[in-house]
């Protein structure tokens, strides 16, 4: 026998019954992300110039190159993790988007401790650059607020359930992609530098963006009740 | 006995017609899905006062939630998770609970200790951190003590809406007393 607390609660919620818009789905909502991020990345190499060695650096040495791809797997398995985590019954995906996501940053901390482990002193510390790690972090960081922010708009209309979870996705995707943006203006050759300004920018973003890109989807989420 | 497919594609389509307003097909969807949500959330708490509890919370997430559903997704898995998640919550909050209680006990009591005054205030803070809409369906059912009829009267809205602000008030009161615990 239902509950008739139940049946006057759902008369209740039909009487009030608005048309409402579905949200949009998660492919095109990735494709909105990924275009914002494009853009962020276009703005920032515009500022901060290309690389023009990039490419034959590239060829050179492989394994920067798997490096990147790591890193750029694991930026759009965040950033799919995190978009299907806003929506119910889409847990499969998001679990999907973070083992991926997990895999891609491993095969770049890995394939990166590798190269910096087992090649010539020169080559992996050509030179002490705190700044130059910095300036990688910040710029990977700052391209990743903007898709991140793409993210916590979506999330924040449709129904987060793990927000803690969503924005830690977010913001490492993000950065994750941003780090692979950033190694297209940044003139460092050597293995030092790709570990700490590039592999680490997906844990430092989801460190410094986590708190007020919670705090933007909390406000989001009541705005409208405001 | 109805397929389970016919029975899940009818709830679809009763639930992109509520996507587009119709009141009725709203109606059927929810009696009809109420059976199963209940079962699913008895299966997880064990407890039938509990279970009814949660069974109130899945309705109105799916009420909150409508629009994240795509009409060419199926319904099911989003009902599952949707009450998965409550239920979820529920056990949260029940882990909780003691250290929640002990926040009311000081509240109570005008507990004028150190700890005491740090939770009155914790509650204070929770309490004006809400949405107005959302602190004054909560301060008006539960410091004025009004009944829901009451309180929808008061403040000009329906009853549905009222308790709807009321659902999400001490939803996000328990997160924010949570976390001024934590």
């Amino acid at each position: 026998v239902s509950d008739p607390r139940s049946l006057e609660l759902i008369r209740e919620l039909a009487r009030d019954l608005e048309p409402v818009r579905p949200i949009a789905p998660l492919l095109r909502a990735l494709a909105a992300v990924v275009l914002v991020w494009a853009a962020a990345a276009a703005a920032a190499l515009a500022a901060a110039g290309v690389q023009p060695q990039l490419f034959a650096g590239l060829y050179a040495a492989p394994g920067v190159a798997a490096v990147l791809a790591g890193l750029a797997v694991a930026g759009l398995g965040g950033l799919v993790a995190s978009l299907a985590l806003a929506v119910p019954g889409r847990e499969d995906v998001a679990r999907g988007g973070l083992a991926i996501g997990a895999a891609g940053l491993a095969v770049a901390a890995g394939i990166g401790t590798l190269l910096f482990a087992t090649s010539p002193a020169a080559a992996a510390i050509s030179r002490a650059g705190g700044s130059d790690h910095l300036a990688c972090l910040v710029f990977a960081t700052a391209v990743g607020v903007f898709p991140s922010a793409g993210v916590v708009v979506f999330a924040a209309r449709a129904a987060a359930a793990r927000p803690l979870v969503l924005v830690l996705a977010a913001a490492a995707g993000a950065a994750a992609l941003g780090a692979v943006a950033a190694k297209l203006s940044c003139a460092r050759a050597d293995y030092a530098h790709l570990a700490v300004g590039h592999v680490l920018a997906p844990a430092v973003a989801a460190l410094a963006l986590a708190l007020p890109l919670l705090f933007a989807l909390r406000r989001l989420q009541r705005w409208p009740e405001r | 006995v109805e397929a389970a497919d016919d029975r899940a594609e009818r709830w679809r389509s009763w639930m992109i017609a509520a996507q587009r307003g119709d009141r009725d097909a709203y109606q059927h969807l929810l009696v009809d899905l109420l059976p199963f949500v209940r079962q699913m959330v008895l299966a997880r708490t064990g407890d039938g006062a509990a279970a009814d509890d949660v069974t109130q919370e899945v309705l109105l997430s799916i009420h909150s939630a409508r629009h994240t559903y795509r009409p060419e997704r199926p319904l099911v898995p989003w009902v599952r998770a949707i009450a998965r998640n409550a239920t979820f919550d529920w056990a949260r909050r029940r882990a909780r609970r003691r250290e929640v209680e002990l926040d009311a006990a000081a509240e109570a009591s005008g507990d004028s200790s150190p700890q005491g005054r740090m939770l009155s205030r914790g509650l204070e803070r929770a309490l004006r951190s809400l949405p107005d809409a959302q602190r004054e369906a909560v301060v008006l059912l539960k410091l004025e003590g009004l009944s829901v009829k009451e309180a929808a009267a008061r403040s000009g809205i329906s009853e549905g809406a009222v308790k709807l602000r009321a659902h999400r008030g001490y939803r996000a009161l328990r997160d924010l007393i949570g976390r001024e615990l934590l």
